[in-house]
């Protein structure tokens, strides 16, 4: 790619910078960061140990972040055990899957 | 073209990643990705093997592999598949005068979050922009980076600059040559 175009695209991200206030600036960040709030399932038989005997069907949580995106398509364990693996679903849902 | 990385971890990391690829460090202080030592010249392999274990021995030392069943030094070779154009080169000097004026003008008004995750935002931030700005995504970002304290230089004056780092954000340009536990370390 010509780098003029990356350069010309550079310039535009900073006048379009300088147009924002600092509360659309972070509102911005934080939805890069988080984008939707999705939903995780999890299944409470399976992950009697992670759920530490909690009745939780299903939890609430942002997608997208650090914490939850680390987790995807990696073992979890918790408490010395292997719990399961976290698949994507679609972009708003996560599974987590016996191990 | 081809570039060459080299990749420090722990044995137990390399084990995984051979059994299941490489994963993206989601904070980093050049943002989102898997991070290789660059070379692209044979004779110069033992300097970014070097490079490998010196991050090595400065990850142990902070602890990162504190819960690692096997904490011996391994370097991961690799090959990278990649086309020119698919690098955003941060070594660019235009791109990176605009990157550090991006930078200046957001950073401060991030609130919250430890500073090393700020700037990994920052990096992320800058890029995703800029791909979705012009219809492209880049595969991997040159950048050049510190060596690590331990590393003991190639020349004894340091006329070469920083080393090149590559942060891989397509996994698929990665292609796995050897790994290399050296128990010495």
């Amino acid at each position: 790619m010509n780098n003029q175009i990356i350069l010309d695209a550079i310039d535009d991200m900073l006048n379009e910078l300088d147009l924002m206030s600092d509360e659309e600036l972070q509102a911005e960040y934080e939805n890069l960061n988080y984008g939707q709030i999705g939903r995780v399932f999890i299944e409470a038989e399976e992950f009697f140990a992670f759920l530490l005997n909690e009745s939780i069907e299903e939890y609430t949580i942002l997608v997208n972040n650090s914490s939850i995106g680390s987790y995807i398509g990696n073992p979890i364990e918790t408490h010395g055990g292997l719990i399961g693996k976290e698949t994507l679903v679609n972009d708003d849902v996560h599974k987590l899957l016996a191990a | 073209m081809i570039i060459k990385g080299t990749h420090g971890t722990c044995s137990s990391n390399a084990d995984s990643i051979r059994a299941n690829g490489f994963t993206c460090s989601k904070v980093a202080l050049r943002g989102e990705g898997v991070y290789f030592w660059g070379y692209m010249s044979d004779e110069l392999e033992i300097y970014a093997r070097d490079l490998a274990i010196a991050w090595w021995r400065f990850a142990k030392k902070r602890g990162d592999y504190a819960n690692m069943a096997n904490q011996n030094c391994s370097v991961i070779f690799v090959h990278l598949n990649v086309e020119d154009q698919d690098i955003l080169d941060f070594e660019d000097q235009q791109i990176r005068e605009k990157f550090i004026i991006f930078y200046q003008k957001v950073f401060e008004k991030f609130e919250g979050k430890s500073e090393i995750e700020k700037i990994s935002d920052t990096y992320n931030r800058f890029v995703n922009k800029l791909e979705k700005s012009i219809g492209k995504t880049f595969s991997m970002l040159h950048v050049k980076v510190q060596a690590p304290k331990r590393y003991e230089k190639m020349l004894p004056i340091d006329i070469t600059g920083q080393p090149s780092c590559y942060v891989v954000r397509d996994l698929e340009c990665i292609e796995i040559n050897k790994f290399e536990e050296n128990k010495n370390e």
